[in-house]
C-alpha cells in the first residue's frame, strides 16, 4: 500500500518508480505522513472518547457530565489536553531523571506502533505485514517496558507497586490473549491482518465468532485479556485509584501525563479493532467481495474506502462503548485474584480453544454440513447468550419499571438528558 | 507590555481582556484569552478533605451539583491537580502535610479555603490544636465560607476561580519567564 | 446485678482495696485504690457473675489540686450490668497499671489519656502521644495548661496570622531511608482509601502487609477542651462535628446526657421527632458507609446512586432542621423545632421511592461475584476479639454479637418499635468478615424504614420542648449518655461541679475502638484487602480523633 502512494508520487514527477534511485526519500516522505495521518487520527479518537467516556459514566451515575467546554462539552478533551500542555512539567528531585522523562514516550511510543498493521478500511493500512498479529503482540511488549520504567524511575513507592503490578499484568494477560488470536491465526491460515478479515464474511454466520463453538469462546477470552492489557475496569490494578493514589503515573504531571492519558484512551481503539479484525469480520461489507473493491478505481475506490471505514469504526466503537459500560460497572479484582482468574482460567481454556480449532480444521470440511452445523451452534450458543442477558436486563427494569416512571416525574429529581 | 518590567514588584492591574493599542497585544490577549477558556474548562481539584466540608465536597461532585459539568474531576495526584481544596479543619499535626501536599502540586497551583476551618479556625479557633486558618501555610486565592458551605457555594467559588483564570495573562507569564 | 451486690462481691474479694463507693451519683461508682486497679479489673472480667467482657471507655479526669481520677466505664454485655470503676492517682506522679493485658481496646484509650492528660501507663506496651505530634509540649486537657504562641512557625491565633504568599513555600525534598527487606509505606493522611485523613504506617513484603500501625490526631480538634469553656447548651454544636456523617446521633447523646445530669423529662412528640431524624440520618450514613467501600474497592456507579439519594435525605434535614451536614437540631429537654405534617407526608413519600433503590443497588453491586469475592473471608473479626476490642455497633453485630443500645439498653421510644438487629451469619463466606460487615448496614438501612414508617404513624401530638431552665447549671455529678449511632455506641461522659459549664468531657465514638482493629487484622492481608478492611469498618476521622 505504501509503495503504491510511493510509486504514484514519483510518477506525479514525471519519475520513473522503477528506475527512480532515490526512492528511500518519497518512502520515507510517505511513511512520515503516515505516520501523522494515525497519529491525528488517535488525537481526534482518544480525544473525544474520553468526553465519551465522562458522558456515559455519568448518564450511569444519573449525573450530566461535561458540557461546558464547545456544545454539550465536546471540546472537553481539547482543554484537558492545553491545560496539561501548559502545566509545568515537574520532575522530582528524586526520580531517575533521564527514564523519568523517556517512560511516557516509549508508553506512547509501543501503543503508536500497533497502528503499524491495525487496518482502517478495505486498503486504509500502513503495512500488511504476513506477520502483523504477531508484531503487534509483540510491539505491545514496549508498554510494559515503559509502565514499568515510570514506576521505578518516580521513586514513589506507590508507583513501584503500579509498575510492578503492570508488568505482572501484562506480561500474564498476554499468553491467552495470544493463544486466543492464535486460535484465528490457524482458522485463517495467515498472520496478516487484511488476511484474516478477507478470510471471514460480512454476514455473521461468517464471521470467525461464529465460526465454531471453540472460537466464540475464545472471543471472550481474547476480549477479557484485551481488557486485562489495557488496563480498565475491573483490571484496573495498576493505577487503581482507591489504592494506589494514581499507580505508575502517580508522580507525572502535564504533558507527560497526557501521554500516558493519550497511550490508555488510545489503547481502547486498539483492543476494539483487534477483536474487530479478529472474529468481527472487520471492515467486510454484504454483496460486495474484496476483490471487487481492490478492482475498483478512482473515485469508486475511495468510496468503498470511506464505506469499509464507516463499517469497521461502528463495530469497533459499539465494541468501546461495552468496554466503557464494564468499567463503569464492576469493583476491581485483587492482585492474587488477577492472577487466578489469567493462569487458571483463561490460560487453560484458552489452550482449549487453541486446541478445539486445530481438531476441527483437521477433522470437519469448510463449508460442509458439519462445518455448518458447528457454525449454527455457536449462533445459537450467541442467540442463547443474548437473549439471557436481554431477559435479565428485562427483568431488572421491570423491578423497577414503577421506580424510573416515578423518577422521571415531577416530584422526583433526575437531570435531563440534554441541558444547557 | 513592558508595563510590569518597567516597575518590577508592582503588577499593574491589567484590567481582564481588553485589547491594548498595540498590535501585538490584541494577538496575546485573543490568544490568552483562547488558551484561558480551555484552562477554565478543566480544573482538577485534588481529592483532599479533612473534615466535614469533605462530605459536601463529595456530594457537590454528586448528582445534583455535578462539578464534572464544568470539566472539573478530582485527581487524587497532586502531581496533576490544579487546584487543591482545602475543605475542613487543618491541625498542627496536619499542617506540615498540607504544606507538602501543596509544594507538590505543579503549576499553575490555585488553593480554595472551604468552610470557617479552613478561612480562620471557624468553631475550633479555641482548641489548642487547629490551625487559625490555612492562609497561614499555604498561600488562598479563594475563602469560601460557611459552616460547612453549601454544594451550590462550592460551584459558585469555581466560577469565582474560572472569573480569576480568565483575567490571567498567559502570553505575557511566558513571555516574561523567557 | 445491683450495683450494691457488684460493690459487695468487689468489697469481699479485696477487703482493703475499695476506697469509697460513690453511690449517690446517677451513675454510681466504686473508687479502689490505685495499685490494686489491676487486680479489681481482672477480677471483674474474669468472675463468672460479673463477667465485665466490655470497656468502655477510660477517662481521666484532672481535680486539681493534687489529684486525677481515673475512670473506667465497663459493661457485661453478658449479664447486662454496668459499672463505673475509679481510681485516684497523684497529680505530679500520675503512674497507675495498665489493663490493655485485659481488655485490648485499653491500649489506645490509655495512650490517648497519657497524651492529653499525663497518666503514666505502667507496664504499657507503647506508650506514645497519640493525638498530638510527637514534639508537642505539654498535656492539653489538663486544668492549668496554657496554650503556645506557635506552633512550627505557625501562630496558635488568628489575629497573628499574616497570610503567606506564594514564593515562601518551600521546596521538598525527599528523606533517604534504610531498608531491611520490607518496605514501609505511609498510606495516608493524603489517600483516597483513608476516608479523611488517616494515616496508616504499612509495612509490606510485596502485596502481603506484614504489620500495618494506625496513626490518628490528624483532625484532633480538642472538642473535649473545647467543651469545658462552653456551657452545656453552647456545645451542641461541636456536637455535630464529632460525627459528621451521624450529627444527629451526637446531639442525642449529648441531650441525654444533660437531660440525667439536670433531672429533665423530654417530651413524647419530642422523643419521636428525635427518633425520626435520627433514623433518617442513619439511611444517610449508611449510604456513605456501604457506598464509599464500593468505590474503594473500584466501583463508582453504586456510590454515586447512592449520593443522589444522600441529596434527598439532605432535602429531608432541611425542613426538618434547616441544615444539610450540621444539623443542631437537639435541644436540651427536646428539639429546635417541630416536624410539620407536609415533611413527614414527604419521608413517607420519599421512602416508597427509596425501598426499591435499595433492592437496585444489591443487584448492581451487593450480589456481584467480583465484589462478593473481595469481601467474603477478608479480615474476619471473631466474636472474641470484637469483644475484648471493644467494638460496637454494625461492626460488632457483624461478628455474630446481637448487641445494639437501642434493644438492650433501651432509650427514647425504641422499646415501643418492633424492628430486628441484623447480625452477621457469615452471609457469604465466615461470620464476621468484610462481607458480613457490609451486609449487616444494608440490612440496617432497611430497618430504619421500617422504623421511620412506625414513627411517622405513631407521632403524637403536644410539646416539643420541656420546660427548662435559661441558664443550666445541674449540680455536682455525674452522667454517662449514650445512644446507638451508625458507628456504633456515642457515649458522652460528663462531669459537672455545679457551675454553668462541665468540668469535663469524655467522648466516646464506635470509630475510636475499630481502629486498632486494623493494626490486629492487618498481618497477612494485602494492600488492597486493608483498603476493603477500612471501607467496611466505616472508620471516619472525626470520630477517631475528635
Amino acid at each position: 500500500m505504501l509503495r503504491d502512494v510511493a510509486d504514484w508520487i514519483e510518477r506525479l514527477f514525471g519519475l520513473d518508480p522503477a528506475t527512480f534511485a532515490y526512492s528511500w526519500i518519497t518512502n520515507a516522505v510517505v511513511i512520515g505522513i503516515v505516520a501523522l495521518m494515525a497519529f491525528v487520527f488517535i488525537a481526534i479518537f482518544a480525544g473525544p472518547v474520553t468526553w465519551w467516556e465522562r458522558r456515559i459514566a455519568a448518564r450511569m451515575m444519573s449525573r450530566i457530565g461535561p458540557n461546558r467546554v464547545g456544545p454539550q462539552g465536546v471540546l472537553q478533551w481539547l482543554a484537558d489536553g492545553i491545560k496539561n500542555f501548559l502545566k509545568e512539567d515537574l520532575v522530582p528531585a528524586a526520580a531517575d531523571g533521564p527514564l523519568f522523562k523517556f517512560a511516557p514516550y516509549l508508553v506512547f511510543g509501543g501503543f503508536m506502533a500497533t497502528f503499524v498493521v491495525l487496518p482502517f478500511g478495505a486498503n486504509l493500512i500502513a503495512a500488511d505485514l504476513d506477520v502483523g498479529l504477531l508484531y503487534l503482540l509483540a510491539i505491545t511488549g514496549l508498554v510494559v517496558i515503559g509502565m514499568l520504567m515510570a514506576g521505578w524511575s518516580s521513586n514513589n513507592k506507590w508507583a513501584l507497586f503500579g509498575g510492578i503490578r503492570s508488568a505482572a499484568q501484562l506480561v500474564s494477560y498476554e499468553i491467552p490473549s495470544a493463544f486466543s488470536l492464535m486460535a484465528v491465526v490457524l482458522a485463517a491460515g495467515t498472520m496478516s491482518m487484511q488476511g484474516i478479515i478477507k478470510a471471514q464474511g460480512a454476514w455473521p454466520w461468517e464471521w470467525f465468532l461464529f465460526r465454531n463453538p471453540f472460537l466464540f469462546v475464545a472471543f471472550f477470552t481474547s476480549l477479557t485479556s484485551s481488557i486485562a492489557e489495557g488496563n480498565r475496569t475491573p483490571f484496573d490494578l495498576p493505577e487503581g485509584e482507591s489504592e494506589l493514589v494514581a499507580g505508575y503515573h502517580v508522580e507525572y504531571s502535564g504533558m507527560r501525563f497526557l501521554w500516558f492519558m493519550f497511550a490508555e484512551w488510545g489503547n481502547l481503539w486498539v483492543l476494539s479493532s483487534l477483536a474487530t479484525v479478529c472474529f468481527l469480520g472487520g471492515w467486510q461489507i454484504p454483496f460486495v467481495s474484496p476483490a471487487d473493491i481492490a478492482a475498483s478505481t478512482g473515485l469508486a475506490f475511495w468510496g468503498w474506502q470511506a464505506l469499509t471505514f464507516a463499517v469497521f469504526a461502528t463495530k469497533a466503537s459499539l465494541l468501546v462503548a461495552f468496554v466503557i459500560q464494564v468499567r463503569w460497572t464492576l469493583p476491581r479484582l485483587r492482585v492474587d485474584q488477577l492472577m487466578i482468574t489469567c493462569w487458571k482460567y483463561l490460560v487453560p481454556l484458552a489452550l482449549f480453544c487453541l486446541s478445539g480449532v486445530l481438531v476441527l480444521l483437521w477433522a470437519v470440511e469448510e463449508k460442509g454440513a458439519l462445518d455448518w452445523a458447528l457454525r449454527g451452534v455457536s449462533m445459537a450458543a450467541g442467540l442463547v447468550l443474548a437473549v439471557a442477558s436481554f431477559r435479565k436486563t428485562r427483568a431488572s427494569y421491570m423491578a423497577d419499571r414503577d421506580l424510573y416512571r416515578r423518577m422521571e416525574g415531577k416530584e422526583l429529581w433526575y437531570p435531563p438528558f440534554r441541558l444547557p | 507590555m513592558t508595563d510590569s518590567n518597567d516597575n518590577p514588584g508592582t503588577e499593574a492591574p491589567v484590567p481582564a481582556c481588553t485589547p491594548g493599542s498595540m498590535p501585538g497585544e490584541i494577538v496575546t490577549t485573543t490568544v490568552d484569552n483562547f488558551i484561558n477558556w480551555f484552562r477554565e474548562g478543566s480544573i482538577w481539584y485534588l481529592l483532599f478533605a479533612t473534615a466535614c466540608c469533605g462530605i459536601e465536597l463529595m456530594q457537590t461532585g454528586g448528582p445534583r451539583t455535578d462539578l464534572d459539568r464544568f470539566g472539573a474531576v478530582p485527581r487524587t495526584s497532586p502531581r496533576q491537580s490544579d487546584l487543591m481544596i482545602v475543605a475542613g479543619t487543618i491541625t498542627y499535626k496536619m499542617a506540615d502535610r498540607v504544606r507538602l501536599l501543596y509544594a507538590q502540586m505543579a503549576e499553575p497551583r490555585y488553593v480554595i479555603a472551604m468552610g470557617s476551618c479552613a478561612n480562620c479556625g471557624g468553631l475550633f479557633q479555641r482548641g489548642y490544636s487547629v490551625v487559625p486558618g490555612v492562609d497561614s501555610i499555604i498561600p488562598v486565592d479563594i475563602y469560601l465560607p460557611g459552616c460547612p458551605p453549601r454544594p451550590e457555594a462550592l460551584n459558585e467559588a469555581i466560577l469565582r476561580l474560572q472569573d480569576l483564570m480568565h483575567g490571567e495573562r498567559w502570553m505575557k507569564k511566558i513571555k516574561g519567564n523567557a | 446485678m445491683t450495683f450494691a451486690e457488684i460493690t459487695q462481691r468487689i468489697g469481699a474479694a479485696f477487703p482493703d482495696g475499695v476506697e469509697v463507693v460513690e453511690d449517690t451519683l446517677l451513675d454510681p461508682a466504686v473508687r479502689v485504690r490505685a495499685d490494686s486497679a489491676h487486680a479489681v479489673c481482672r477480677f471483674l472480667r474474669d468472675d463468672p457473675d460479673l463477667y465485665m467482657d466490655s470497656l468502655r471507655v477510660i477517662t481521666a479526669v484532672d481535680r486539681p489540686p493534687d489529684a486525677i481520677d481515673v475512670v473506667w466505664h465497663l459493661l457485661s454485655m453478658r449479664h447486662r450490668h454496668t459499672l463505673v470503676l475509679k481510681a485516684r492517682v497523684p497529680r505530679d506522679a500520675a503512674d497507675i497499671a495498665t489493663v490493655s493485658d485485659i481488655w485490648a481496646s485499653a491500649n489506645w484509650f490509655e495512650r490517648e489519656q497519657y497524651d492529653l492528660m499525663g497518666v503514666n501507663f505502667t507496664g504499657h506496651p507503647n506508650l506514645r502521644r497519640l493525638m498530638m505530634p510527637v514534639d508537642w509540649v505539654g498535656h492539653p486537657l489538663r486544668k492549668d495548661y496554657e496554650r503556645p504562641a506557635s506552633y512550627h512557625g505557625i501562630p496558635t491565633s488568628r489575629s497573628d496570622v499574616t497570610p503567606v504568599t506564594h514564593a515562601e513555600i518551600p521546596q521538598h525534598l525527599p528523606k533517604a531511608e534504610t531498608t531491611d527487606g520490607l518496605m514501609r509505606l505511609n498510606m495516608g493522611p493524603h489517600h483516597p482509601a483513608t476516608h479523611g485523613v488517616l494515616n496508616f504506617l504499612l509495612e509490606t513484603d510485596g502485596e502481603i502487609v506484614r504489620h500495618a500501625e494506625p496513626d490518628v490526631g490528624y483532625l484532633h480538634r480538642g472538642i473535649e477542651k473545647i467543651a469545658e469553656m462552653n456551657t452545656y447548651a453552647g456545645t451542641m454544636p461541636y456536637t455535630d462535628r464529632v460525627d459528621y456523617l451521624g450529627g444527629m446521633f451526637t446531639n442525642q447523646g449529648w441531650a441525654i446526657a444533660c437531660e440525667r445530669l439536670l433531672g429533665i423529662e423530654v417530651p413524647r412528640r419530642a422523643e419521636f421527632c428525635r427518633i425520626i431524624a435520627c433514623e433518617l440520618n442513619r439511611i444517610a450514613s449508611h449510604l456513605v458507609g456501604t457506598g464509599s467501600m464500593a468505590m474503594d474497592l473500584g466501583a463508582y456507579t453504586p456510590f454515586i446512586h447512592w449520593l443522589r439519594e444522600r441529596e434527598s435525605i439532605n432535602d429531608l434535614m432541611e425542613r426538618i432542621c434547616g441544615a444539610r451536614l450540621t444539623y443542631t437540631y437537639m435541644r436540651i429537654g427536646g428539639v429546635a423545632r417541630d416536624i410539620d405534617a407536609a415533611t413527614l407526608e414527604q419521608t413517607l413519600k420519599w421512602l416508597d421511592h427509596f425501598e426499591p433503590i435499595c433492592a437496585e443497588f444489591d443487584r448492581l453491586i451487593t450480589g456481584n461475584e467480583i465484589f462478593v469475592h473481595r469481601l467474603a473471608n477478608v479480615a474476619v473479626l471473631t466474636k472474641e476479639d470484637a469483644m475484648s476490642f471493644s467494638i460496637v455497633g454494625p461492626n460488632l453485630r457483624a461478628s455474630g454479637v446481637k448487641w445494639d443500645l437501642r434493644r438492650d439498653e433501651p432509650y427514647s421510644i425504641y422499646p415501643e418499635l418492633d424492628f430486628e438487629v441484623p447480625v452477621g451469619l457469615g452471609w457469604r463466606g465466615t461470620v464476621g468478615d468484610s462481607y458480613d460487615r457490609l451486609i449487616v448496614r444494608l440490612f440496617e438501612i432497611r430497618e430504619c424504614i421500617k422504623i421511620l414508617r412506625q414513627a411517622i404513624a405513631m407521632i403524637p401530638d403536644g410539646e416539643i420542648r420541656a420546660k427548662v431552665p435559661r441558664i443550666l447549671k445541674p449540680a455536682a455529678n455525674e452522667a454517662y449518655g449514650r445512644v446507638e449511632a451508625p458507628r456504633g455506641e456515642a457515649g458522652f461522659y460528663v462531669t459537672s461541679d455545679g457551675t454553668d459549664k462541665p468540668w469535663r468531657v469524655r467522648i466516646r465514638t464506635g470509630c475510636f475502638t475499630a481502629m486498632p482493629v486494623i493494626e490486629h487484622l492487618s498481618p497477612g492481608l494485602m494492600i488492597a484487602d486493608i483498603v476493603a478492611l477500612i471501607g467496611s469498618l466505616d472508620v471516619i476521622a472525626p470520630e477517631v480523633d475528635r
